[in-house]
């Protein structure tokens, strides 16, 4: 795949309370994603450090306000700044969330489920092909972790794999959100997996989660991965092949150097399944 | 094709509920969550001031504010905006609220902007313009000095107060001059006029003999251009 030219292995996803570290350690990740929300209408000192890193690995953007499930028409002041941004910093690969977090211009800066009926697959489709043509890039889909079914005609699968048809997007395949779902709404995360085949999987998000109860798992982003979802990651990575894969940790951040070791966790079984 | 789906009822009313339904769901939670960390980041002071009022403050702000903008970042911003329609300094007595929150704000503002390129040397006869690093306000109350007031000090202390707070290019913190109103409403005047002509026009609007203060403003400038908050 073309991505595959620019991400390969492990990468890390880049916070600012490490940003001024990284060239610090011997180790250093992959590659780098951000968020462009986080980067868009601002200058001063992080961003310069945002740019050096920028100028130093490969990367990948994953974005946040896209909103592309919304009940309504695409945000084009929003698109056009995301446009320039990637345009600017010469960035391929954008990755998104097939969900929504804005009705009637409203945000909630929030990544909520869509129902999983035909039409609204068919809808997100429609808005996946305009935000390709727009950006000029391939977009790249993220399942996301839910804790309400708003509405359902089709399973979750059988949702995501329609638009990837009919759109040509491809799956960023959220390990941990299958891993969260599965407990959360009682189902199997590994015939989850096998529904979708590597041409259809662009690359792989691994986090941490937080487990309230049996029956109630919080995608917190805020711990380190757990054993269950290692356990998913080799299965995806066997079932898939080579496939990059990111290391997500936004809340609850340990000092860059013991997030350094999970990091290296993660290579680990990234290069076991690049060598088979 | 799209314009009557039944799914965009459902997702209207799942927003509509998380805004300001009264049933309990788990991303309400998240949406408070994701709002009050934000603003109390941005607010930490005002936080601690409005104590148990807080909470109640954030969920009628996610109930009510607009919430345009695509970047949660700018969201502090548009919590001072609420608050003012709200009255909440008037209402639970801190008079300075306003004056803290802006002051806040505007640090936020200026670590996120680049420092203007290359330096810049001062001259009388040039045309001189304020650095977008740089922020000219007037506060009635010193919160620039909250660190070193109680809050009954800072109460006592209400009368005018004129900052420069810019980001200093040593280290990218962001600091502060305080100055007089003269200095002031010279700065607030440069707009595509040479120094000398701004400083003439304000010296004589206060009265002030020019030759008497030269020398001092020269210093000044000289150390304002360092700053790079004149450019």
């Amino acid at each position: 795949m073309w991505f595959n030219e620019i991400i390969n292995g492990a990468g890390l996803g880049l916070r600012t309370s490490f940003i001024e570290e990284i060239f610090e350690y011997d180790v250093k990740p992959d590659w780098f994603e951000f968020a462009p929300e986080n980067w868009i209408r601002k200058g001063g000192y992080l961003k310069e450090c945002f740019e050096k890193v920028r100028e130093n690995f490969p990367v990948a953007c994953h974005g946040l306000s896209l909103s592309i499930g919304s009940p309504e028409p695409l945000n084009m002041d929003f698109l056009k700044e995301l446009k320039d941004f990637l345009d600017f910093y010469e960035i391929e690969i954008y990755s998104e969330h097939i969900s929504f977090s804005s009705v009637e211009g409203k945000n909630l800066y929030d990544l909520f489920p869509v129902p999983f009926t035909v039409k609204m697959a068919d809808f997100i489709s429609d808005k996946v092909c305009y935000v390709q043509d727009y950006l000029k890039r391939e977009l790249i889909l993220e399942n996301i972790s839910y804790y309400q079914v708003i509405y359902k005609e089709l399973d979750e699968n059988e949702f995501i794999k329609r638009i990837l048809e009919k759109s040509g997007a491809k799956l960023l395949l959220d390990v941990n959100n299958v891993y969260v779902n599965s407990v959360n709404h009682g189902y199997d995360p590994f015939d989850y997996i096998r529904t979708f085949s590597s041409e259809e999987v662009a690359y792989i998000h691994i986090a941490g989660h937080e487990k309230l109860s049996e029956n109630l798992i919080i995608d917190t982003h805020g711990e380190r991965v757990t054993e269950n979802v290692f356990e998913l990651l080799r299965f995806a990575l066997k079932h898939l092949g080579k496939k990059p894969v990111l290391l997500e940790r936004d809340n609850n951040i340990p000092p860059y150097k013991e997030l350094l070791e999970e990091y290296k966790k993660v290579r680990e079984i990234v290069q076991s399944y690049e060598r088979v | 094709m799209y314009s009557h789906m039944k799914e965009f009822e459902i997702q209207k009313e799942f927003f509509k509920n998380l805004i300001s339904g009264d049933k309990y769901s788990i991303y309400r939670e998240i949406v408070f969550n994701n709002i009050d960390d934000t603003c109390s980041k941005a607010f930490p002071i005002a936080k601690s001031l409005l104590k148990e009022k807080w909470n109640k403050l954030i969920e009628d702000f996610i109930r009510f504010a607009e919430f345009r903008t695509p970047y949660l970042w700018e969201i502090p911003c548009e919590f001072i905006d609420f608050l003012k329609r709200k009255k909440v300094a008037e209402k639970y007595g801190i008079d300075f609220l306003y004056d803290l929150l802006r002051y806040e704000w505007v640090e936020i503002e200026l670590f996120n902007r680049d420092l203007p390129k290359g330096s810049s040397e001062f001259g009388w006869n040039k045309k001189t313009f304020l650095s977008h690093t740089a922020s000219l306000e007037k506060f009635e109350y010193p919160v620039h000095r909250i660190g070193d007031l109680s809050l009954g000090d800072l109460k006592d202390l209400k009368g005018e107060y004129f900052l420069i707070i810019y980001t200093s290019p040593e280290d990218y913190e962001v600091s502060y001059f305080q100055i007089t109103e003269f200095l002031y409403d010279i700065l607030k005047r440069l707009e595509n006029k040479t120094m000398i002509e701004v400083v003439e026009e304000v010296s004589e609007s206060y009265n002030v003999d020019l030759q008497e203060i030269v020398e001092d403003l020269e210093n000044f400038f000289i150390t304002l251009c360092k700053e790079k908050i004149l450019i």
